[in-house]
């Protein structure tokens, strides 16, 4: 028996500071995907490659697993520097990909050719899960390509300082430009946790920047020509560059949001429980600690929020290192004592980080809650039996952080989200120096809920609420939402997404946790840049290798 | 063209708010069209037909339908309302508890719907309709096959339909900017 008590306050998990502050940890998408493919030993195979000496081509790669085939199909072509944009208005790539379900044939790569490299402006089908594009890590790319073409490995400080030859700037699924809804697929083991599809789209692409950059420097270089050295390979990612289109998922799909934070946070009480640290487990976590430490060590940022975090991270871990020194594991319930110190004696990135690193020694205890990850998102019913008093008493009690909220100044509502003409992306907006408020999309839910109360308010208590439903029809969205609460505490993000402080970052941050992402490098308040993947193995190496302790870098002696 | 599911949903859900549409309706619209599209109905057609018709006579599907499963009854008498395929998916969600089925009839169709989404209609064609007066939906005892709902991966939405509800859709977006393009994210 698990015990799944003192599970942590909502108000004290979903707030932006904290979420933007979380760390990716073992029911992270990427491990729970790496973890299954070497469970069910699937296998790997470059099927196609079809690419010229300048880059020019495509190639498929084949992920077999114990049901099912699946395929990256790659196409790569020879951009000019000059329309190389990383932006989602961008209408050219290096590379772009789909995962087809099965091998595709002769005519499906020709279907896909035609589609594939004009991403939103193609269509894709319902034998396609995922579509996703990357562009050249201009300066590394070219330095690998001049190096092996020599005979020669690249520079290991400078691969390990950028990180990778490739950055997706967006990876579709789920239905996105006709390729299959998630429903399609949702019944399949190996895409039960959540964004598998997307992850093994991307952990594909990862193997072929690699293979990409080797064909070049041999065509080349010829005999002089050598292959990028395995540890130095394991030290390339995939980058990814991530905006304001992420930041609205996690309001958008509260159930999900509420599943991912209560899977961890259930995690966090299981090891907090447990009435004794065995020694293993204990060595385990400091190893961990020290490798998180030469992580934060080696996290630059340039963004003005990210450097102070960061230098707050490496004290925390310095803080919790030398506390280690001193620290009785032999009292009772030793994981619990030390995240009770953490509480006052760590910030929130401290905190945060010691939460992964007290899940580490304990993949026994808690991989099995990587089942419980996704959730089926059916379309709410609104329950009216109510009446308007019981709203308001409903309201209260699961709302109070909402009605907290100060919302009368500007600067509480100086943003809102909107939908851009062009591109149809995400965006955000000055309220009140921007035209286009009146199209706001409904992500401020703290405003919504206020709206809601005042309206409630001006209406008898007795009232039906079927009947202040039929009267006020533009509250009717956030009755449905709210009433999703009672079984999803975890579903809001509580805090003021209209602020005029409000960083995005600290949305995608949390998403990007989720993912499997560290080291995150804001580039502005509402962009960053991640790694994905790296450290990881690469397809060929998972049979023979540890799939799942690549998280952080290594240190010596650990 | 084909298009998913999710596209569906998201594009009627769009219309119908670019259409002036609250939220709340808005996303019934999306869900009722997707799950028409999920049984083989022509969801997107219906949707875009309804946004078409200027006005709210009080005869919106969607918001009739919404009234009744807030009240937990439906008309005893037959009433009149656009597109009545609309309403069903929406019925059947509250009204097919308890081993009930909703069934609908209008101008000699009968519409059978399930909890599960499981939607038939003995005339597919009659069914579709987007006018139709002397509509009665009734929830009756039903005990349930156990048979297994087929959901369409891809369906096939006539371009004039998808343009239409595009159309609608372009007025929920807000047009571009240099201010906007600064918000947007990564520039390089």
């Amino acid at each position: 028996m698990h015990s799944d008590t003192a599970l942590r306050d909502p108000n004290e998990v979903t707030h932006l500071a904290r979420l933007g502050s979380a760390h990716a940890h073992r029911l992270s998408f990427m491990r729970v995907l790496l973890r299954r493919l070497k469970r069910e030993n699937w296998r790997f195979s470059r099927h196609r490659f079809e690419i010229d000496a300048s880059g020019v081509g495509r190639a498929v790669y084949l992920a077999a697993g114990p049901e099912r085939t699946y395929a990256l199909v790659a196409f790569a072509h020879d951009l000019p520097d000059e329309l190389r944009s990383d932006r989602v208005i961008a209408e050219a790539w290096d590379t772009t990909f789909c995962l087809h379900d099965g091998v595709p044939t002769d005519a499906d790569l020709d279907r896909l050719a035609a589609n594939v490299p004009k991403q939103e402006a193609g269509r894709i089908s319902g034998r396609e899960l995922s579509l996703s594009r990357a562009n050249r890590s201009v300066r590394l790319f070219k330095t690998v390509i001049d190096a092996l073409s020599r005979g020669q490995q690249p520079d290991a400080d400078e691969l390990m300082r950028v990180g990778y030859l490739m950055r997706t700037t967006a990876v579709y699924g789920s239905g996105k430009f006709g390729a299959a809804d998630r429903d399609a697929i949702a019944g399949r083991a190996e895409f039960t946790s959540p964004f598998q599809v997307e992850l093994l789209n991307v952990y594909l692409i990862r193997a072929f920047t690699v293979d990409l950059v080797e064909h070049m420097a041999m065509a080349r270089g010829g005999d002089n020509a050598v292959a990028l050295d395995p540890a130095l390979r394991r030290t390339l990612g995939v980058g990814n560059s991530t905006g304001l289109g992420m930041a609205p998922f996690l309001v958008n799909h509260p159930r999900l949001t509420h599943a991912w934070l209560h899977a961890r946070e259930t995690a966090l009480a299981r090891v907090r429980a447990l009435p004794t640290a065995t020694q293993q487990g204990v060595e385990t976590f400091v190893q961990f600690l020290r490798r998180a430490q030469r992580n934060a060590d080696t996290w630059h940022s340039e963004h003005p929020v990210q450097q102070p975090k960061i230098a707050s991270l490496v004290a925390d871990l310095n803080r919790l290192s030398h506390h280690l020194d001193s620290f009785d594991w032999q009292i009772a319930q030793p994981w619990n004592a030390l995240w009770r110190w953490a509480e006052s004696a760590l910030g929130l990135e401290g905190q945060e980080q010691l939460l992964a690193l007290m899940l580490e020694p304990h993949g026994v205890l808690v991989d099995d809650l990587a089942d419980r990850l996704s959730t089926a998102e059916p379309f709410p019913a609104l329950d009216a039996r109510g009446t308007v008093g019981s709203l308001q008493a409903f309201l209260d009690t699961h709302y109070a952080w909402a009605l907290s909220i100060d919302h009368t100044s500007d600067t509480s509502r100086a943003r809102f989200w909107y939908v851009s003409e062009e591109k149809l992306e995400p965006r955000l907006g000055e309220r009140f120096d921007e035209p286009g408020a009146e199209r706001e999309q409904p992500l401020g839910i703290s405003w919504q809920i206020r709206q809601l109360a005042e309206a409630l308010a001006a209406c008898d208590p007795d009232l039906p609420l079927a009947d202040f439903l039929a009267r006020h029809p533009e509250h009717r969205h956030t009755v449905r939402r709210a009433q999703l609460a009672p079984q999803h505490p975890y579903m809001e993000v509580r805090d003021n997404l209209l602020d005029a402080t409000m960083l995005p970052i600290d949305l995608l941050r949390v998403k990007l946790a989720f993912f499997g992402a560290n080291r995150f490098d804001p580039r502005s308040d509402r962009w960053l840049r991640i790694t994905m993947f790296q450290h990881a193995p690469y397809p060929h190496e998972l049979q023979a290798g540890e799939a799942d302790d690549w998280c952080y870098p290594r240190v010596a002696n650990a | 063209m084909i298009v998913s599911l999710g596209e569906v949903e998201a594009m009627v859900r769009k219309a119908a708010r670019g259409a002036g549409w609250p939220w709340g309706h808005a996303e019934e619209l999306g869900a009722s069209a997707r799950a028409l599209c999920a049984a083989g109905f022509p969801g997107a057609a219906l949707a875009a037909a309804l946004l078409d018709a200027h006005g709210d006579d009080g005869t919106c599907p969607i918001r009739q339908s919404a009234h009744w499963c807030d009240t937990r009854q439906l008309p005893d008498a037959s009433v009149t309302v656009r597109c009545p395929l609309l309403s069903v998916p929406l019925l059947a969600t509250v009204f097919c508890s308890d081993n009930r089925v909703l069934q609908a009839r209008w101008d000699g169709a009968m519409i059978t719907a399930d909890a599960t989404g499981h939607t038939c209609a003995d005339d597919p064609h009659r069914a579709a309709t987007t006018g139709a007066r002397g509509i009665k939906f009734t929830a009756v005892h039903h005990t349930p096959a156990s048979q297994a709902v087929a959901r369409a991966v891809g369906v096939e939405v006539q371009d004039a339909n998808w343009h239409a509800l595009d159309r609608h859709a372009q007025h929920s977006y807000v047009p571009a900017s240099e201010q906007s393009r600064m918000g947007a994210g990564p520039t390089d």
